[in-house]
C-alpha cells in the first residue's frame, strides 16, 4: 500500500498535507504522532475507507486485516468470539475458517473462551478480540490503530508476541503511542506531526 | 462503639433495595390519587370535571364487561392499521432512503406529509369508504405509515457501522453484509419508530371512533358519556385507554431498550 503526495481535508481544517508513505510486502510500519495528528486518517485512506482530497493512493488489497481505533465497536456483539475472529474467511467463503480463528485467538488472547459472546466481553478482550480477527484475515496487510491501547500489561505482552509470530511475513502497519511497541515488533517508525510526515527513521 | 455495631446503625433504618425502589412510586401513585380526588372536588358551572377516584373504580366495575368489548374493538383497529401502516411504511422508506442517493425529493414529500395532522385524513377516508371500519382503519394506517417511513429511512441512511466496513473490507457480500448487521443495528431505530406509532395508532383510531361513530369502541363510548352527562363512565372510559396504552408503552419499550442492548453489545441489568 503507498500514498503520493496525498491530502486530506475536512469542512474544518486540513488533516494530511502532502504524505508519501510506502509499505513495502512485509515490512514493518509504525505511524507515531500526537493526538489529532492524522494518524487513524492516513490509516483509513491507506485502506481505502476515506477518500483523498487530492494525491495518489495504492490502497490496501481487500482481505487485509484491520484493527479499528474504536476496536470494541467494529465486533458483532450478537456472535461468539470464535465466529468474531472467523468473519474475514466466512465473509471470503475461505476454507478452515474455525481453525485459524481459533489459532489466531490462541495467539494473542489465550485467556478468552472462544464460545463466549462478544457482547460479554470487557473493553480490553474486545481489542485482543479485534487483534486475532485481523491476523485471521487472509490478506497480505495488517493495519491495526492502536490495537494494544485498552490492553493490561500481561495481556498487552502477549498480544504483542503473538501478533510477532502469527504475522508470517505479512506487512504490518500500525498506530502507536507507545514507541516500544514498535521496537518490540521491529517496525521501521514514522512520525507526523500536523498533518505532515516529519520524519522517518529505521 | 465496635465497629459491627455501627455496620448494624448505618444499615438498620435504610430500607432493603426493592423497598427503597418501590417507595417513591408509592408516594407518587398516593399523591396522584389525592391530586385526582381534589379534582374531582371542583366544579365548572355545577358540574364536576371528573369523576373521583371512588366513583370511577365504581363505574368501572359496573360495565367492565362492555368496557372491555369497546376497549378490545379500539385495540384491534389500531393493531390493524399498525399492521397495514407498517407494512406500507417500510415500503415508503425503503423507497425513500433508496432515492435518497439522487434527489432528496421523496424524503421531503415525506416529512411534508408527516407535518399534517393524522386524523385530518379521516373525513376524506369517510368520503371515499363511507362510515366503515375500513374508513377509521385507513385513517390509523396513514398516521403510522408516515412514522415507521421515517424511521425506516433513518435506519436505512445510517452511515456504514465499524462492522460493516470490516465486513466490506473482507470483501463480504451485499446479502452477507444484509445478513450479519441490518436486521440487528436497525431494530433499536425500528423499534422506536414503531413505539411511537403504536401509540399514534391507538390515539387515531380512538379518535376516529369519537369523529366519525363506531357501534363499539372506546372513543364511542367516550362520546356516548359525554352525551348522557355521565361523567364517571366517562372517566372510567378515559383511565382504561390510558392504562391499556401506558401497559403497551412499556412492553415496546422493554423491547426497545433490549434489542438496542443487543445491537450495541451492552449487558442489561
Amino acid at each position: 500500500m503507498a500514498a503520493r503526495r496525498l491530502g486530506f481535508e475536512r469542512p474544518s481544517g486540513v488533516v494530511l498535507a502532502d504524505i508519501t508513505l510506502t509499505v513495502g510486502e512485509g515490512e514493518r510500519v509504525a505511524l507515531i504522532g500526537e493526538n489529532g495528528a492524522g494518524k487513524s486518517t492516513l490509516l483509513r485512506l491507506l485502506l481505502g475507507l476515506e477518500r483523498p482530497s487530492r494525491g495518489i493512493v495504492h490502497p490496501a488489497p481487500r482481505g487485509c486485516g484491520y484493527v479499528p481505533q474504536a476496536a470494541g465497536e467494529s465486533l458483532f456483539p450478537w456472535f461468539t468470539v470464535l465466529k468474531n475472529v472467523a468473519l474475514p474467511r466466512l465473509a471470503a467463503n475461505l476454507p478452515g475458517a474455525a481453525e485459524v480463528a481459533w489459532s489466531c485467538l490462541r495467539e494473542v488472547a489465550p485467556a478468552i473462551d472462544p464460545g463466549r459472546r462478544a457482547a460479554a466481553l470487557s473493553g480490553g478482550e474486545r481489542q485482543a478480540v479485534a487483534l486475532a480477527r485481523a491476523l485471521a484475515a487472509a490478506g497480505p496487510a495488517i493495519v491495526a490503530d492502536e490495537p494494544f491501547a485498552a490492553l493490561a500489561v500481561e495481556a498487552k505482552r502477549a498480544a504483542l508476541q503473538g501478533l510477532d509470530r502469527a504475522l508470517c511475513g505479512r506487512a504490518l502497519l500500525m498506530v502507536t503511542h507507545d514507541e516500544a511497541e514498535a521496537h518490540a515488533l521491529g517496525a521501521r517508525i514514522v512520525r507526523l506531526a500536523h498533518g505532515a510526515l516529519v520524519e522517518a527513521c529505521a | 462503639m465496635t465497629p459491627a455495631a455501627a455496620t448494624f446503625e448505618l444499615r438498620s433504618p435504610t430500607p432493603s433495595r426493592p423497598a427503597r425502589r418501590l417507595l417513591p412510586t408509592v408516594v407518587f401513585a398516593a399523591a396522584a390519587v389525592a391530586l385526582w380526588w381534589a379534582v374531582s372536588l371542583g366544579a365548572i358551572a355545577g358540574r364536576p370535571l371528573i369523576a373521583g377516584p371512588f366513583e370511577t373504580l365504581v363505574a368501572l366495575a359496573a360495565v367492565a364487561g362492555p368496557l372491555a368489548l369497546d376497549l378490545a374493538c379500539t385495540l384491534a383497529r389500531a393493531a390493524t392499521g399498525l399492521l397495514l401502516g407498517t407494512v406500507l411504511g417500510l415500503l415508503l422508506g425503503l423507497a425513500a432512503a433508496a432515492a435518497a442517493r439522487s434527489t432528496e425529493a421523496p424524503e421531503g414529500a415525506l416529512e411534508l406529509l408527516r407535518s399534517i395532522p393524522p386524523v385530518v385524513w379521516l373525513p376524506l377516508f369517510l368520503l371515499g369508504l363511507g362510515y366503515t371500519d375500513a374508513a377509521r382503519i385507513a385513517t390509523v394506517t396513514a398516521a403510522v405509515s408516515l412514522i415507521m417511513a421515517a424511521a425506516v429511512t433513518t435506519a436505512a441512511k445510517a452511515p456504514a457501522s465499524l462492522r460493516v466496513e470490516q465486513l466490506r473490507l473482507a470483501r463480504a457480500s451485499p446479502l452477507q453484509l444484509l445478513r450479519w448487521t441490518q436486521p440487528w443495528e436497525s431494530l433499536p431505530a425500528l423499534l422506536v419508530g414503531l413505539r411511537i406509532a403504536t401509540a399514534m395508532a391507538i390515539i387515531v383510531a380512538t379518535v376516529a371512533e369519537m369523529l366519525a361513530g363506531a357501534p363499539h369502541g372506546i372513543g364511542s363510548r367516550i362520546v356516548d358519556a359525554q352525551v348522557a352527562q355521565d361523567t364517571p363512565q366517562l372517566t372510567a372510559a378515559i383511565a382504561a385507554l390510558g392504562l391499556a396504552g401506558f401497559a403497551l408503552g412499556r412492553g415496546l419499550r422493554w423491547a426497545e431498550l433490549t434489542a438496542r442492548a443487543l445491537a450495541s453489545g451492552e449487558r442489561r441489568s
